[in-house]
Order: structure tokens, then sequence, then C-alpha cells
């Protein structure tokens, strides 16, 4: 109905509807400080008239005015030099059933349960049902409907913290229990340890996988999101292609095609399927991520990426693939040797993006490692490094990758923990 | 909506709270001198919170009908009961008078396409990636609650964003973010010759500044400074939810502890306020979202606590009242405390006597990378632009950065100046997150015998 409203007045336009229900279990201190529920609904188009083009979106009820002012503004505004025309190629629709929300809070109570030894927990589950539908005046259609869940917790003893992720796409895959068992593990190791002041200086480093999966997730979106190539704030060029970018034990993708990923979307708002991507194969830098106007820039073939809307493409779950490393947490420490183990951070920021240089605040417990072995906790500890130093530094993968997502995670991620050399530490 | 609350004490809740909330505008980008993107966008809905049973239930719905809002309100007592069930001690709300008022602010009319492509011609052309990016918005706001609060406001804002990021192989890379808004677009006077000056030190920067030698120096900082760092060492862990651990799994917790609230913060010298209802700024509002008049808060008075930011349910927890800090950023968003207007409190010094009384010192005028622990002990500022002070006077500019915990930087304060500026940021909290408009400064002010490394 809308589009038929626009469509004598454009050369062309798509719209979307987005309908989403979430539900939310916030706890803290073991008991729930809110419930929460919220519905969505918005209705975005994508307005083009020559080489000019235009977003509206309305959240709730359609708004003709705005709409009416979108189509006067249309002729005004400065052409856009990336503009091509839609060519949406929409998957086949799939369609999931709801998820009961009612059984967020059993994933929250196990995960507490499972967190044994303890002295308070804290953290989120939520599930969310998204609907998707794209049309365009060129007659494509398309929709899906699906389901994400992800649970947060963090456990506290003493002035020690562990926080633990697990996200899926059915709540029946969520691990709680492993979750919660997984922060008691830790603090068991850390608890009675000496506290000693991180020691400046490159360092070799275990990331967990929430730390890793949020340094790979910076990586593809700040740096491997074509627009950003386009603009030039990505480290990257197009030439860089085929080019060395990482050692040679990383191979990334964006894995948000995968139906079994927390992110999984099977299209994107211009209506295209989203492609499974690779990104670096091997060390070698593979591919960026591609909404119509970027491949066409950068001449490539769109990956189905405008996941976030018409204007920028944006990563929606990566991965990593694992390497031969141990899969259990002693072991990844023995294999250490010597270096801290970094369970999770926060508050990445860059002192420039295209140099990648930034620092994030280690978080929870970090731990001294020598020997092979858990020897202080370490207090105030933050990476300060490129992330090319990073990506090139990276020795050893273990045998076990972990889908991971929480509050301060950029990308939702699938990888195992990492091992990097001479990664940059301060205080 | 008063129908909704009724409906929801008729379920059995002790407290029901409707919000109608609309933001509208339109956003556009620009990119090294290109059109971008440019949009509008209408996000409107209502949303419910209930107390109900001892706990907390929140529900939020873009459909605007009556019977899509009285199932909003079901939701929420239900949700309320269920999250009752999991909790040790019942959700209580502290008393408060209801405010009833409307207040609305004129409209913005800007060409927003043109500012910003104003703002890109202005930039120097040896930059070598000029990113903006700027929006206009209406917030429209109202909100009725079951113990008698009607508040209806309108208020428009302005946020303009830029990077600009100097690029030279053979002299490396420096990044300058900048940022102006309010709630008129007086806020963006002086902010395109702003960007113009910066664009002009990214080179020079980038050309001259060398690493600070490390070590222990007295440092003096401009109103830049002093409100990135009242916003992340002061305003943050003063949030009296995140002291009692709501926050404790994102955002995390604090250095001021629930056994203990009325912390030594720094020197007699420091005084920090939040004010949200200074006019024209970013962070304007006088009724929150609980329905509770706004007020200045003296966060820190004379380097001792005084006041935390809360809501009435924090307010309850410490037996005390609701200084209106519920805000909440769109009507999906649960309200929870928040920072507004924070800054220092200027003192008596002229801002050119402290570096003329500071021997051996840096001057830091602004800073790029920044960040902090989520108890917000120890915080790290990496600075952009910086002076060497020698004997009272600026020279070279050097590269470096701060580390300094909280009450080391606040305990070493020796002069406050009489100058004050204020910035605008887009402050993170909540699950799901929400940013809420703020802004953040004061007067230049010196700290001394403070760690810089390169």
């Amino acid at each position: 109905m809308m589009l038929k409203l626009v469509e004598r007045h454009v050369d062309e336009a798509a719209l979307v509807r987005i309908e989403s229900e979430n539900y939310m279990v916030r706890f803290a201190n073991d008991e729930a400080t809110a419930f929460k529920s919220w519905t969505t609904s918005e209705v975005g188009l994508y307005l083009a008239k020559g080489r000019r083009v235009a977003a509206v979106s309305f959240s709730g009820e359609p708004d003709a005015k705005a709409l009416d002012e979108a189509l006067r503004r249309l002729d005004k505004l400065p052409e856009d030099p990336l503009y091509v025309p839609l060519r949406a190629q929409p998957p086949r629709p799939r369609e999931e059933r709801q998820e009961d929300f009612e059984r967020l809070t059993d994933a929250v109570v196990e995960a507490m349960s499972a967190a044994s030894g303890v002295d308070r927990n804290a953290g989120a589950a939520l599930l969310t049902y998204v609907r998707f539908e794209y049309e365009d005046t060129h007659g494509a259609r398309g929709g899906y409907a699906v389901n994400r869940a992800y649970l947060t917790i963090r456990s506290f003893k003493g002035d020690l913290a562990a926080t633990a992720a697990t996200a899926a796409r059915r709540l029946s895959e969520l691990r709680p229990r492993e979750a919660g068992g997984l922060n008691a593990e830790l603090l068991g190791l850390a608890a009675g340890l000496p506290v000693e002041d991180v020691e400046p200086g490159g360092r070799r480093l275990l990331l967990s996988p929430l730390v890793f999966g949020h340094l790979m997730g910076e990586v593809a979106s700040v740096w491997l999101s074509a627009g950003n190539v386009v603009a030039g704030s990505s480290r990257y060029g197009p030439d860089d292609l085929g080019r060395t970018a990482a050692s040679e034990e990383l191979s990334m993708e964006d894995i948000t095609a995968d139906e079994g990923s927390y992110g999984f979307t099977p299209m994107d708002y211009e209506g295209n399927s989203t492609r499974r991507v690779e990104l670096i194969r091997r060390g070698v830098l593979a591919g960026f991520l591609h909404n119509n106007r970027t491949a066409a820039k950068l001449g490539a073939a769109t990956t189905g990426h405008a996941l976030r809307g018409w204007t920028a493409p944006a990563p929606g779950h990566i991965s990593v693939r694992p390497g031969g490393g141990p899969r259990d947490l002693q072991g990844l420490l023995a294999e250490l040797g010597d270096g801290y183990y970094v369970h999770n951070n926060w508050y990445t920021r860059y002192q420039n993006v295209k140099t990648g240089q930034f620092s994030t605040v280690g978080r929870d417990v970090a731990l001294a490692v020598r020997g092979g072995r858990p020897v202080a906790v370490v207090r105030h500890m933050r990476i300060a490094d490129t992330l090319e130093n990073v990506l090139r530094n990276v020795s050893s993968l273990s045998g076990e990758p972990a889908q991971v997502f929480w509050w301060d995670m950029p990308v939702p991620a699938t990888v195992p923990f990492a091992i990097a050399e001479n990664i940059g530490v301060v205080k | 909506m008063y129908r909704a609350v009724d409906y929801g004490l008729s379920l059995g809740a002790k407290y029901v709270e409707v919000r109608f909330q609309s933001d509208a505008g339109r956003w556009a980008g620009f990119r090294n001198g290109q059109f971008e993107f440019s949009g509008s966008a209408l996000s409107s809905g209502f949303a419910v919170r209930a107390v109900a049973e001892g706990g907390l239930g929140f529900a939020a719905t873009a459909r605007q009908g009556l019977q899509d809002l009285l199932a909003a309100v079901e939701r929420a007592v239900k949700l309320a009961r269920a999250a009752g069930r999991l909790r040790r001690g019942p959700v209580e709300l502290s008393e408060e008078r209801p405010a009833v008022v409307r207040y609305e602010l004129p409209p913005i009319e800007l060409d927003l396409e043109r500012y910003l492509a104003d703002l890109d011609s202005r930039v120097d052309r040896r930059v070598a990636v000029r990113r903006f990016f700027g929006g206009v918005w209406t917030t429209e706001k109202r909100i009725v609650t079951s113990d008698g609060a009607d508040v209806h406001s309108k208020v428009p804002r302005v946020f303009v964003f830029g990077v600009l990021i100097g690029h030279e192989p053979s002299r490396g890379s420096l990044q300058r973010d900048v940022s102006a808004g309010g709630t008129s677009a007086r806020s963006l006077e002086g902010f395109g010759e702003f960007v113009e000056g910066e664009s002009k030190k990214v080179v020079e920067l980038l050309e001259r500044a060398r690493p600070a030698p490390p070590g222990r120096y007295d440092l003096v900082f401009s109103p830049e400074m002093a409100g990135i760092f009242v916003h992340e060492s002061v305003g943050h862990p003063f949030e009296l939810d995140r002291i009692f651990g709501r926050e404790g799994a994102e955002a995390g917790e604090s250095y001021v502890r629930p056994s203990d609230l009325r912390v030594e913060v720094g020197s007699e010298l420091v005084n920090v306020v939040d004010d949200p209802t200074i006019p024209g700024t970013y962070g304007f509002y006088l009724v929150d979202e609980e329905g509770v008049q706004a007020r200045p808060k003296w966060l820190v008075r004379r380097g001792r606590a005084e006041e935390f930011i809360t809501n009435r349910q924090y307010a309850a927890v410490v037996g005390g009242h609701s200084n209106a800090s519920a805000r909440a950023s769109a009507f999906d968003r649960e309200p929870i405390p928040r920072m507004s207007n924070t800054y220092l409190v200027p003192g008596d010094w002229r801002p050119e006597e402290i570096i003329r009384d500071t021997r051996r010192g840096i001057y830091v005028v602004s800073y790029t990378e920044w960040n902090i622990d989520d108890r917000r002990q120890a915080g790290r500022y990496g600075f952009f632009e910086a002076y060497m002070i020698e004997n009272g006077e600026l020279k070279e500019p050097v590269r470096g950065f701060l580390e300094a915990e909280t009450r080391e930087l606040w305990g070493h304060v020796d002069a406050v100046g009489r100058d004050f500026k204020m910035y605008v940021g887009t402050c993170g909290k909540g699950n799901p997150p929400q940013g809420v408009p703020v802004t953040m400064g004061g007067p230049t002010f010196r700290s001394r015998n403070l760690l810089v490394l390169p």
C-alpha cells in the first residue's frame, strides 16, 4: 500500500517492515531487578529519484506528513555518488515459530545455581523474535522470522568477578549451566591468589572467546565493512585484498548467513540474500562486507550485508576457525606458559580508527600465569595496541569455539580462545 | 493514559507509570565532502512500568491503539509479579510530590545537509579522512503516574559529530573527534570555526607533537578534560543503581560502596554538580520520567560525596528522595538513573594564572582515546592536544597518556579556574543499551604530580 503511494513520485522504492518481540530478565545480587517486554514495529522506506536517495522510517503508525516531506525533500538533496539501482534477489521466505519466553527465567536460575561458591550474580537473558519483510517497486518480495537468545552472567566473589555468556538461536541451545560453571571455575582458580599490578610491555596473552571475539568483531566492523574502505577510514584499501594481513593461524568469516548463528539474518535491507563471507583466509585478506553501493564502487558483488539500513554494510556474526590447541582452561593456561590470561574486556576506544590504535579495559579476573599456572590476580589491566598487531600475532587457537554475545561486544561471535604474542598491555 | 493507569491498578499493581514518547527528526552524513546519506525517522510508542507483588515489570509497545496499550499494561503487571517471585525484598519507590506541568521549546530550523557540507568545506584539505554526521529531532513525552504526575514535554535537539583523520605514511596518523549540540540552533554557534581550527591542529600536531618524556607532572587541564573526567569518574560512579549493583553485569559498579556512601573523592577544591535544568543544554529536562521535578544536584561538595544520581527506587533503598534522574532514551526503554549536564564547579583562578604558576607540567587541551574500569577507579586518557609547561610558559606540543586513579586525580587538585565551558556527548548505560544526551565540562584546573606515559 505504502509503495503504491510513493511509486509515482520516485524511480524506485523499497519497503522493509520489521517487527520484534523482546523479553528480558535482568538480575543483580541474585534477585530479579526487572522483567521487561518490548515490541517494536518499524517501517523503513528507501526512496530513489535520479541519483538522489533518502530513507524514511516510522515506528508505530505510518506518518503521512513525514512521508510527504521526505518526498518533497528528495528533489533538493545532493546526488548520492555511490547510487546504484536496486536489484533485489531475496531468498525463499522462512519462518520459525516463536519461542516461549517464560522459559527464560529457568535459564537464569540454572546459570545462577551452577555458579557455586560465588557471593552473588548479576546478568541478563534476552529472547528476541524478529519478523522482517521486504518488497520493492520492481516486484521483489521476501521475508523471514527468527528467534535469538542470549544469556550473560557475571559472578562476584569478594573483589573478584567473572563473566560468562552464551548465545543461540533457540532457548534450548543456550548453555546456562556451563556459563555459571565457568564463572565458578575461574573464581575458584583466582581465589586466594595474591594481587599484583600489570607489568606494562609486550606480553603473551591468552584471550578468552569474549575478548578475542570482541577484538575480531572490531576488526570486522571498523576495517572490513566496505563502507569504511570507501571512506578511507579503514586500514585497508581495495588493493590489500590478497595480501597478508594476519597470522597464518587466523581464518575469519562472517557467518550471518548460517542458520545456527545467533546473528543469523537470511536477507538484508536491499532484499539480497546474506552470504557467508571469507574475510581472512589463513592470514590473507580475502574479502570485505558489501551492500549494493559499496560493491558497485569497488567492483565486487554485494554480500548482502546491508544489515542495519541502506547506508553502510556491517557484520552480523563473525567466526574464527578453531585451531589445534587445548579445549579446557587449565590446558590453555599450561599452553600459555608465561603471560596473562584476559577473561573479559570492555570500553574499547580508538586513538585512531585508521591505524587501529586502541585500548580496551580488562574486566573481571585477569590472571598472571607463570610456568603454565596462575600465580596472581592482575589489578587494572588494559590491552593497548593496534588491531593489526593482534591480527598478526595470533600464535595458537583452541580446539573448540564458543558462540558468545553480551552487552559490550560489537558483533556476536563464534570463536575459540586465542594466544597472541607480544601484545601491548598497560595499567 | 489515565485509563491505562487505572487498569494497571485494578490488576493489583501498587504503582503504574505510563509514558508516551515520540522521537521524530532527520539525519544526514557526509563522507570526504560527498553526500553519504539522509533520512528521517519517527519512533513512537507507549511504555508502562508497574510495581506488583514486590517486583518491577516494564512493557512497551509501538502499536498505539487503546487495546495495545492495555495489553502492555497487562504484560507489565504480569512481568512485575514474575519478577517479584525472584526477589528477596520488594521493590519500593520513594514518596515524591508528583509534577503536573507542560513545557515546550521551539523547534529547531536547520538545513542539515547544507550545514554539514559547510562544516566539511572548512576542514583543512590536508586532512585525509573527513566524516560528518548530524541529526535534528524533537522528543515529545507525556508521563502519567498512579500517584498523580502528569507531565507533557516537547524538547527539540540537534547533534553534530565529526571525525577528522590526518594520515601521512611518513609521519603517521592522528584522529580528532568533534561534536556539538543542544536544544536550539544557537548551540552550534562557533562550531564551524572550532572544526576549522581543530582540523588545522590535526595537521600541525601530526607534524610537531613528540612523545612526552614519561614521568610525573603537574597537569593543567582544559574545560574539555574537566568534562570527560567528571563524567567518567564522578557522574557514573555516583549513579545509585550502579552503587547497589543493578548494572553489575553490564555498565559495572562503583568505587562508592553501599556501606560507605559519604566517600572523600578529592581535595576541598573539588565540587561537582549535575544539573538538567540549564537552558539550551543537550542534557536539558525539567521533570524526569517518574514525574519528579528536576533540580541541580551537588554530587561532590568540598571534595566529599554529598548526593547521588538516583531515581525513586534507589532513593527508597537509602531512605531518601529522588532527585529526578530517571531518564529513558526511547519509548521502548526503561527509565534508569542517568546524568544530564555534569560539571566541575568553577573556582577563582584565572586560567592563565594556573599555567603561570606551574613550574614543570603539561597543559592538556583535548583528548583522543580514553577509558576507565567498570568501578571507575583507573582512568587512562590519551592527549590529542597538549603542551609542555616550563617555568609557567607553554612550550612544545606533546603526545602521551594520563594514567590516574580517580582519588589521585581529584585528590591532587590545588587550583580551579574561573572559566567555564561545556561539551556534548552521548552517555551509554542500561540493557538494552540506552544512549542519552548529556553535556559535561567545567573550568581549567590543575592536579599535581600525575603519571604521564608516552
